[in-house]
């Protein structure tokens, strides 16, 4: 194995730049512009000045480190550029001292051409004379060339020049544009942003976002890459890598330096593995937050003490009671803090509630006062992430007594008992803050019943939400390979989540054989009948009736199944029968079997009642189609939909029958159920029109009914229905030799609704479309000339409905 | 070309400025100029492109003076200019370099060391004399001066934070005796800045300052390029980024649109589109500006206009100022005095007329606002209205 590559975590700018190009993630795109702008501001008198802001750790030395690599790289930009990059630690306090900076940054860099020698004489000189001595030494040993200067930490720059160092700066810029700067800070200060500072707008300002769970496992990948680790690079795209990366991301907040002092853990195993570095590394980081609170002033140093201590985020009215100080001032210091990266917000109703934005800063505060060696929260929270809940109880199986893993371990479960498992619950937030909020909304629910399950099925489920199926199915598959460990009823559920990608897919046959699977593994009853249910689903959409039967056969025979599946299979079988041609007898067995079975819920039986009545309808057997639509209506309980198929099956069978008045009775009942559901409309009143446009009815009668029709929806505000209807009719007419034909009684039809409908706005466009599709229809159905009384989107619904070719 | 937002600008390939600068070198012939007009408009390129590229008989000199905190800095820093320029032409600023010799001055390698001095600094002396020299000695090879003076306002308020308001009156009368006493012989001075001169006159005004130091001057106003500029600029910017678009000429002019024909804008703009990653279509361009409008740091840094309120006009007309931009911008049509009242007086903000009408000029000066041909009221910059309306929530 090659020797590891010794990544600076504190100063980059250390580490080879071969190696930080290595693991660049996430600013490939923002690099390649600088050096683009860099480039024109080295060979055109274009001069651009770039400021990459972001908090400690977000990887601007990392940045300005390959940028200034890069530029050393272009051989044909030597003729054209000088560059200073400036040493981060020093301080200027006026311009003299920042040109002297510059200068002796060039004498490094470039030797033969720069010399601290030189700089001699300007030590006889008083300081504004030195200044004017010092800017024309660099101005004319420039020559030629533009001069980029590379400052770190521009806000310390800043501060220490004060108003009048930063004006005669940027008049020195103004009245020699030689010069290009290239900066970075930590956060936007006054001095750059107010309009009344000297550098307000003069840079191009690029915000450095933290790293998404996706960038840093890139980032983690590459470092395992650069230090010839490969398996690293294949176990980061497994399910477990992947929760890792989330326990990696949840400490450290998005931020490249703790990523990389991080990636070590990536494939540790055993919590002793675990425990004893991950302390030791506690220890080593410590100073560095430590640092980094002292720095601030007292009252923000209070808040960040404060809300180390705190276990959720906090309202700004519970930090100002708990801390004596007021609302307003809370909530400014928090403003300050938040720019400076040390703490986020997050919104709940009207207030923000605020936590540290580093999690393992929580550990400095916590180190300080936790003097009894008691285990760190941080590194419990650390181990409920790392382990799933079932890796926890196994590893502590194996414990010692007495051990730190054990305790370590009985601590992390019992917090994941008191607060639920945060492993799952930052897998589902992770998800959710990917999807945007409507599809997280859509998916959250089930991943996170997944995530209750297992998690790799959350995983799964979460890339086939984000459209990648690829990688959900590539996850199911390492859950399901024959050498995984995970249990049956898991790989049961994989296979579930699976069918249903392969169905969306309409990949069919792939479906098919994920349920087989799941049939043969037999894990759990209520996988295996579910598998069944589904493949009859899918052998019926790929038309094998024979297929689908024999599966609801399964599960009617299954002895320990429940009845609602047993009654549900009948269902569904009965349905199949009804699809064979002819229908085959068993469906009325099978529907009766429901009706009969004890227990059943409902809406079963119901289904089972209605479905028998309209094959004893097809059959022509009135009185007994009618006593089941009947029986269905007795049922207090059952649905608007039910109720409603049932009332207009009614209706037919009153219009068989001859009893107009029992149809238009049960035709507004129908219609008043139709409105209490959203289920689709049964199409039962396109049969009604049919029978009534066939008939050989007298002109006032077939009036006469027509009103009924017109205002049993006009009771029930369903004109689009109504609409909809007629437009269906046509195509009932248009397939229907005799009806076609008669052309007068086509026209009585017609006008029939034209009159009766004349005073109903809603019914204006269909009634249109109607009368010109009648219109085509009696001119023998050819003349597509007719069809032009309608504009286009009108034709189009008419050709539909006719099943014309639509005319281009 | 890259876009460049902030940056310096290559000279050569500054678009839609040549108007101005022709009116600009015809005023000279006549009187010295402040150039007014919003930061960030342009105003310092137009000045570089003076000095870069001078009209025949003129000799530019271009001072960035925000550099100077006492009136001592910056009598010396023309001294040096003027100096370095004489020595160009194998001439010297005999004058100045003998009063120099007169308090004990001493050349060092190449530069002026003066005595401290125990009272005041002789800036005045200095001043006078370095421009007398420059004067006398350009008088003799028939080339006129000009001065090209950016961030004026900025040295006034460094003066006047460090040696008090009498020194910058001093300097603003010399200033002004020196174009009266020099003008015959072709001496031109072109100040300008970023903050509004007129802010740091009506300041010292508030000290007793009776005089109009520049009302010799033309004010000439830098405006917005005009469409046809901004679609130029934003098409080569385009190109210069190497952002695909479907049409090149759509997206230039979307861009130049939005962008009020802002040179500064354009340039944000095009750098926004293609760190975007995005094509250029009149889609991006709108979902770029809307961005960086909605943009919680501001990357326009337009709350500046909010913030300065105060500043500009007193805590006490701050609501009234408020008032009046809300106003005005949560309509479509510009707005007359009357109705401005009638608001402002229901909402009880301001209820005087002669009040409002001083206000609305300040306002206007400030370029918040403009008035149409009918006298009345609307935004100078619809990009400013729109953000205005988005950030002020109405």
């Amino acid at each position: 194995m090659p020797d590891r590559a010794l990544l600076s975590v504190f100063t980059p700018s250390r580490t080879r730049p071969e190696d930080l190009e290595a693991i660049l993630v996430q600013r490939q795109d923002l690099l390649d512009d600088a050096i683009e702008r860099v480039r024109e501001s080295a060979t055109t008198d274009n001069k651009h000045h770039l400021l990459f802001v972001g908090a400690r750790g977000t990887g601007k030395t990392h940045l300005v480190t390959l940028l200034v690599h890069r530029l050393g790289l272009v051989k044909e930009l030597n003729k054209d550029l000088r560059i200073a990059w400036l040493n981060e630690d020093e301080t200027s306090t006026t311009l003299l001292e920042l040109l002297r900076r510059i200068y002796l940054a060039l004498t490094k860099r470039y030797p033969e051409e720069y010399s601290e020698e030189s700089l001699e004489p300007m030590f006889d000189l008083g300081q504004p004379e030195a200044e004017q001595w010092l800017s024309q030494l660099l101005l004319k040993s420039l020559q030629n060339h533009t001069l980029l200067v590379v400052v770190e930490n521009l806000d310390a720059l800043f501060q220490g020049l004060g108003k009048s160092g930063q004006q005669k700066l940027r008049a020195f810029i103004q009245e020699n544009p030689v010069l290009s700067l290239v900066a970075t800070a930590q956060r936007l200060v006054d001095d750059l942003t107010k309009r009344t500072s000297a550098f307000f707008g003069f840079f191009q300002t690029e915000q450095l976002k933290p790293l998404s769970v996706k960038q840093a496992a890139e980032l983690i990948g590459k470092i395992a890459t650069l230090n010839g680790q490969a398996e690293i690079a294949t176990f980061l795209h497994s399910a477990t890598g992947q929760s890792r990366v989330r326990a990696l991301h949840h400490l450290s907040g998005g931020n490249h330096r703790i990523y990389i002092v991080l990636s070590q853990f990536i494939t540790r195993e055993s919590i002793d593995d675990l425990v004893v570095p991950f302390t030791k590394m506690v220890d080593e980081m410590t100073p560095y937050y430590q640092e980094r609170i002292r720095w601030l002033p007292p009252q923000q140093r209070k808040i960040i003490e404060y809300l180390c201590a705190q276990e959720r985020p906090t309202s700004v009215k519970e930090m100002a009671r708990k801390l004596f100080a007021k609302h307003q001032s809370i909530s400014s210091q928090l403003m300050d803090l938040r720019e400076k990266g040390y703490v986020q917000s997050s919104p709940r109703g009207r207030e923000s509630l605020y936590e540290i934005a580093e999690p393992l800063m929580r550990i400095c505060i916590e180190i300080k006062e936790n003097q009894t060696r008691e285990p760190l929260r941080m590194l419990v929270d650390f181990l409920r992430v790392w382990y799933d809940g079932q890796e926890l109880s196994t590893r502590l199986k194996k414990c010692t007594t007495e051990s730190m893993a054990r305790i370590y371990l009985t601590m992390a479960i019992e917090r994941n008992i008191e607060q639920g498992n945060l492993r799952a619950r930052l897998l589902v937030d992770g998800y959710c803050a990917e999807l945007g909020q409507e599809q997280a909304s859509q998916w959250n629910l089930r991943i996170e019943a997944y995530a209750k399950e297992a998690e790799e099925l959350a995983l799964a489920c979460g890339e086939w939400a984000k459209e990648d199926s690829t990688q959900a199915l590539a996850i199911i598959d390492e859950i399901t390979a024959n050498n995984s460990s995970k249990l049956p009823v898991v790989k049961s559920a994989a296979w579930l989540l699976a069918s249903e990608i392969h169905h969306e897919e309409a990949h069919f046959e792939k479906s098919i054989t994920s349920l087989s699977e799941i049939i043969v593994l037999n894990a759990t009853p209520q996988h295996t009948i579910r598998a069944l249910l589904r493949r009859a689903i899918i052998y019926r959409e790929i038309d094998k009736p024979v297929r689908a039967i024999e599966d609801y056969s399964r599960v009617i025979n299954l002895t320990d199944a429940p009845v609602e599946q047993i009654a549900q299979a009948y269902i569904s079988r009965g349905t199949a029968y009804v699809g064979l041609n002819p229908i085959s007898p068993n469906a009325i067995y099978d529907y009766s079997a429901v009706i009969d079975l004890t227990g059943v819920p409902v809406d079963l039986i119901e289904q089972g009642y209605c479905l028998r009545g309209l094959i004893y309808l097809e059959q022509n057997d009135l009185d007994k189609a009618s006593n089941d639509f009947e029986d269905v209506l007795k049922v207090k309980e059952n649905s608007a939909f039910v109720h409603e198929m049932a009332y207009f099956a009614l209706a037919i069978t009153s219009d068989i029958n001859g009893d107009w008045e029992s149809v238009i009775n049960s035709v507004t009942c129908g219609l008043r159920e139709g409105r209490k559901h959203s289920n689709p409309r049964p199409d039962f009143l396109e049969s009604i029109l049919g029978s009534l446009c066939g008939n050989m009815l007298s002109a006032r009668v077939m009036k006469n009914r027509i009103k009924d029709l017109v205002q049993a929806h006009q009771e029930n505000e369903e004109f689009s229905r109504l609409g909809e209807s007629l437009i269906g009719n046509l195509s009932a007419i248009y397939r229907n030799d005799d009806m076609s034909s008669n052309s007068n009684g086509l026209e009585a039809w017609v006008i029939g609704w034209e009159e009766a409908c004349k005073e109903i706005d809603q019914l204006r466009l269909p009634l249109r479309i109607f009368r010109t599709g009648i219109d085509f229809i009696k001119s023998g159905g050819e003349d597509r000339g007719i069809l032009l009384d309608l504009n286009q989107e009108e034709r189009k619904v008419l050709e539909q409905a006719l099943g014309l070719e639509i005319a281009s | 070309m890259k876009a460049n937002p902030g940056g310096q600008i290559d000279l050569k390939e500054v678009v839609g400025r040549d108007q101005i600068i022709e009116q600009i070198w015809d005023t000279l012939e006549q009187q010295s100029i402040r150039i007014v007009a919003e930061r960030r408009i342009g105003k310092t390129t137009i000045i570089k492109k003076l000095a870069a590229e001078p009209r025949d008989g003129w000799m530019p000199i271009f001072q960035d003076l925000e550099k100077c905190h006492t009136a001592f800095e910056f009598a010396m820093s023309v001294y040096r200019e003027v100096d370095e320029f004489l020595s160009i032409q194998q001439r010297s600023a005999r004058k100045t370099k003998d009063f120099f010799k007169a308090i004990g001055g001493a050349e060092i390698a190449g530069i002026i060391k003066l005595p401290i001095f125990t009272g005041e600094a002789p800036w005045k002396e200095i001043l006078l004399s370095a421009i007398h020299d420059l004067v006398h000695e350009c008088e003799t090879k028939s080339d006129r001066p000009v001065f090209l003076w950016d961030e004026v306002p900025f040295m006034l308020a460094n003066i006047n934070e460090r040696e008090g308001e009498t020194t910058s009156m001093e300097i603003l009368d010399t200033l002004r005796g020196l174009r009266q006493t020099y003008g015959g012989d072709g001496l031109r001075m072109v100040i300008t800045g970023s903050i509004g001169l007129h802010h740091v006159i009506s300041t010292l005004k508030r000290q007793n300052y009776a005089n109009s130091p520049v009302n010799d001057t033309l004010a000439i106003e830098v405006r917005p390029l005009d469409m046809a500029s901004a679609q130029e600029l934003a098409a080569k910017l385009i190109e210069g980024e190497n952002i695909q678009t479907e049409s090149l000429e759509e997206a230039a002019n979307e861009v130049a649109q939005l962008s009020d024909c802002f040179p500064y804008y354009i340039h944000h703009i095009v750098k926004a589109l293609k760190l975007s990653g995005l094509n250029g279509s009149r889609d991006t361009v709108e979902q770029v500006v809307l961005k960086q409008l909605l943009d919680s740091s501001d990357p326009w840094e337009l709350n500046h206009y909010r913030e300065r309120i105060p500043t500009y006009y007193g805590d006490s007309l701050e609501l009234a100022v408020l008032e009046i931009l809300d106003s005005i911008a949560s309509r479509s049509k510009a707005m007359s005095l009357d109705e401005l009242l009638a608001e402002l007086k229901s909402t009880g903000k301001l209820d005087d007329r002669e009040q409002l009408i001083d206000l609305l000029r300040l306002i206007t000066q400030d370029h918040y606002l403009s008035r149409n041909t009918n006298g009345h009221y609307h935004f100078q910059f619809p990009l400013l209205q729109r953000w205005w309306k988005l950030a002020r929530g109405l």
